[in-house]
């Protein structure tokens, strides 16, 4: 009987050109599956509308009795950029605004917050002072319809 | 074999880039307005999403809708929904009154969870 004719390769290189293939082709693959795109976030909203003041958000009962506490933040457009108002008193800016809300969250009370921009304001303007309600605390915070 | 198992390796590939690229087919590139809290990402939920270009033009699932088809569309998609759930994904320039209809919509088709889409300070 032959005896099997085993080839011995000595030497312990590694072959180069196959792992440089795989290594290549892993690359290609990585490259092209991940995605440059910014991780997006998601805003809790609902609704206010001007019938059911403080509607449209989960009902709960406790919180309903205390609906006419609710604060409306008016956003106004002027020509070096928007206006606010708390409760139709003017406000300078943002972080007034923060302090303003914080104050009256610390009383204890969890009023609905309602941002009420007028039809021309940016989306960028509503959603900053949409995302200064929650910094200040505020856990129901919604956007005005008309209706 | 070799050979064999190379080509095989590469259809794979192909495959898996095809199909990633065709979900992002969907995704219609706006600036997203920025914002510094923001929810957990909540895999449960199947959210309709609602694009609002630059032009303040509505979309879903890449077609152009106007208001009447925006109705339809919510409703069918309360229907067939157990947690039903809108998300707006708008451009941060348009005005709020494009906005405004489509929470109008939602509230009185009954679809309470309404979710606007941000970037927060982490992603940018």
């Amino acid at each position: 009987m032959k005896a099997p004719h085993v080839v011995r390769d000595s030497s312990l290189e590694v072959a180069m050109t196959p792992m440089i293939d795989v290594v290549f082709l892993l690359l290609i693959f990585f490259v092209w599956t991940s995605s440059f795109d910014a991780p997006e976030s998601d805003l809790p909203s609902s609704v206010a509308s001007a019938d059911q003041p403080g509607g449209g958000a989960e009902p709960n009962p406790e919180i309903a009795a205390e609906a006419f506490d609710e604060i409306v933040i008016g956003v106004a457009l002027v020509s070096t950029g928007v206006t606010l108002e708390l409760n139709q008193q003017p406000i300078a800016n943002l972080d007034v605004l923060k302090t303003r809300l914080s104050e009256i969250l610390q009383l204890g009370v969890q009023p609905p917050v309602i941002i009420d921009p007028e039809p021309a304001v940016s989306m960028a303007d509503a959603v900053a002072v949409f995302d200064a309600a929650r910094v200040a605390g505020a856990d129901r915070v919604l956007f005005a319809i008309e209706e | 074999m070799t050979p064999m198992i190379d080509v095989v390796f590469l259809l794979i590939i192909f495959f898996l880039v095809s199909s990633h690229l065709a979900k992002q087919e969907t995704r219609l590139p706006v600036d997203l307005p920025l914002a510094s809290t923001a929810l957990a990402n909540d895999l449960e939920i199947a959210p309709l999403t609602i694009h609002v270009d630059a032009n303040s033009q509505w979309h879903i699932a890449s077609r152009e809708i106007d208001l009447p088809a925006l109705r339809t569309a919510i409703r069918e998609y309360k229907n067939s929904s157990i947690q039903p759930s809108i998300r707006i994904r708008t451009d941060r320039s348009v005005p709020y009154d494009s906005i405004e209809p489509l929470l109008r919509e939602a509230a009185e088709v009954g679809v309470t969870d309404v979710r606007i889409a941000v970037l927060t300070a982490e992603s940018r």
